[in-house]
């Protein structure tokens, strides 16, 4: 049996990895000696094949999400930036998951088609943590643009600024190119990306008979 | 002036807290589950195996006691095991969820239909139970206090019959609902005492009395005798656990023999210490949903605060946890339970009257 360590906050989990054996993967924040968050993938599982499913974890965060590794702890991460992008790194942490590995994917460019408007949307990089918001699509698509700018917020607490495009801001004024660019296309819908994060944390949780008609 | 209190094990403490005699601190108790998907991993013990297979089942459960630092062992997670051995249609599910009994599927209609299995104790899943603790006893011996769980009638009948069902019976039809309680309770007993037997020190007794389903006045007629019975027949402390606002029939609960009540976070500490009146122990009541799954470990420390202020015996999650909660928040409790006693809490907390109560 393996013991309980001490590893910092517990701020995400994947219960079953469906890609490794079923284990149990979970994303844990802690600060480095200078006071710099970081997160580091760990796994309780004693199957073969967890490490090298962390290791393929914590590689596809800095690949796909712009983090680099971090020499704090094994299968620790962090954003260049040194700040923490909690919600961000929740988003970030729930989309490696999906991936079976080991070959890391191709990166995702920085636009995304609608199939229900048929609009492609782009994200322009400003500078400084900036980027503007665009649509190729007939008729006018302001609102439209402000509802996604509305959903990176949510997804990375990203600042909305309406009157430029409009444009979303990271509050590091950092650039995270590749991280954008994997949000562009859950910030076209992103009540149903928070939604999919809630499905997976609510199993496992005891609902009262008057609920559920099966007592616990 | 009291006396200081010798250091105790953790098996000590607790069956003193469930006696309300004094303890040398407050203990941290699980009445039901503190399983959780990362334990699994940690004991390599799953779902649903761990619910199946003894050995499995104390390498789970063992770990509450050895990696997040609770007083107890509480090796039956689920509520199925004996209404599987009833018949039952169980769906037994996977790591991250727990095994429900298929309570569409009624088995069910009537009193006459109720028949207990010769093997309801050999049946896999309650000797597993059984088997498990007898494995938590020799690798633990009397350091720890082992807690087995046998399921009051009221919660057995929604099993066997639906919880609708037997809503409604007991609506229409109070003689036909008492004859198929003390049908029941004939399992409760048998199965209790066969956990005894194989070394619990006290009974968790779940019976779903609960307040939104049903009322104080209903726990009265039909179940506040039959579980005076139960803390008459089985010779260990008993823990009633009902969940949901239930602070209405506290009192009756306090008069049955009890030796303590595990209350939901629905009811206030200060209101439910004031509602036993010193007739029994309370366990709990630390929120699952919102605190310990949702929240961190300053929250936990908070509502342990609360509870240790109140005067609570014996400190524990509320009800069986979500299955996803972080161990962090687990070992928050007994933490708080220890830091508060380190700062002198303690001193108010030898105060539990000395009152015995039920073994």
């Amino acid at each position: 049996m393996g013991h309980v360590l001490e590893l910092g906050r517990r701020v995400a989990l994947q219960p079953m990895d469906a890609h490794c054996h079923d284990i149990t993967v979970a994303l844990y924040r802690d600060l480095a000696p200078g006071g710099t968050p970081f997160y580091a993938f760990h796994s309780y599982s004693c199957h073969p094949d967890a490490g090298l499913r962390l290791d393929f974890l914590a590689a596809a965060a800095c690949h796909l999400g712009g983090m680099v590794a971090s020499g704090a702890r094994a299968h620790a991460v962090a954003w260049p930036c040194g700040a923490a992008h909690l919600s961000a790194t929740r988003r970030l942490f729930v989309e490696v998951c999906k991936l079976a590995g080991p070959a890391l994917p191709a990166l995702r460019p920085p636009e995304a088609d609608e199939a229900r408007s048929g609009a492609r949307y782009h994200v322009e990089g400003l500078g400084a943590g900036r980027y503007r918001l665009s649509a190729d699509a007939p008729g006018d698509m302001s609102v439209r643009l402000r509802t996604i700018a509305g959903g990176f917020g949510k997804l990375a607490e990203m600042a909305v600024d309406e009157a430029a495009g409009p444009a979303v801001a990271f509050p590091c004024g950092h650039d995270h190119d590749r991280l954008v660019a994997l949000l562009l296309p859950r910030a076209l819908n992103a009540r149903a990306a928070m939604r999919e994060e809630e499905s997976v944390a609510g199993r496992g949780v005891l609902v009262a008979p008057s609920a559920q008609n099966q007592p616990n | 002036m009291s006396q200081p209190i010798s250091p105790m094990t953790s098996r000590q403490r607790v069956l003193a807290a469930l006696r309300r005699e004094p303890v040398d601190r407050t203990p941290v108790c699980n009445p039901t589950s503190v399983a959780t998907v990362e334990l699994m991993d940690l004991a390599d013990a799953f779902f649903p195996e761990a619910n199946r297979i003894p050995e499995k089942m104390a390498n789970l459960a063992e770990t509450s006691y050895t990696e997040l630092g609770f007083d107890t062992i509480m090796p039956v997670f689920s509520i199925i095991q004996e209404s599987s051995a009833l018949g039952c249609k169980i769906q037994w599910e996977q790591k991250d969820n727990w095994p429900t009994v298929k309570m569409r599927e009624p088995i069910w209609r009537d009193v006459e239909d109720i028949r207990i299995p010769p093997d309801l104790l050999t049946h896999p899943d309650t000797a597993c139970v059984t088997e498990a603790i007898r494995i938590l006893r020799r690798r633990h011996g009397d350091e720890v206090a082992i807690i087995g769980k046998t399921m009051g009638p009221w919660s057995l009948a929604y099993h066997g019959f639906g919880v609708e069902p037997f809503l409604l019976m007991a609506l229409d039809d109070p003689g036909k609902t008492m004859q198929v309680l003390e049908r029941l309770k004939e399992v409760t007993i048998a199965y209790g005492l066969a956990q005894i037997e194989a070394g619990a020190d006290a009974l968790t007794l779940p019976d779903h009395a609960t307040g939104d389903l049903v009322s104080a006045d209903y726990y009265r007629r039909f179940l506040k005798e039959l579980h005076a019975e139960f803390a008459a027949r089985l010779p260990v402390p008993i823990i009633l656990h009902i969940c949901g606002r239930t602070v209405d029939r506290m009192p009756y609960i306090a008069e049955t023999g009890m030796a303590a009540f595990h209350f939901d976070s629905k009811n206030r500490p200060d209101e439910s210490m004031a509602a036993v009146c010193g007739h029994c122990a309370l366990v709990g009541n630390i929120n699952n949903p919102e605190t310990l799954f949702a929240r961190d470990p300053e929250q936990v420390e908070a509502e342990v605060l609360a509870n240790l202020e109140a005067g609570i015996h014996l400190v524990g999650p509320e009800c069986a946890i979500p299955l996803q909660t972080s161990i962090e928040n687990l070992r928050a409790i007994p933490r708080a339970v220890r830091a508060w006693h380190s700062a002198g809490g303690g001193a108010r907390c030898h105060h539990h009257d000395h009152s015995h109560n039920n073994g």
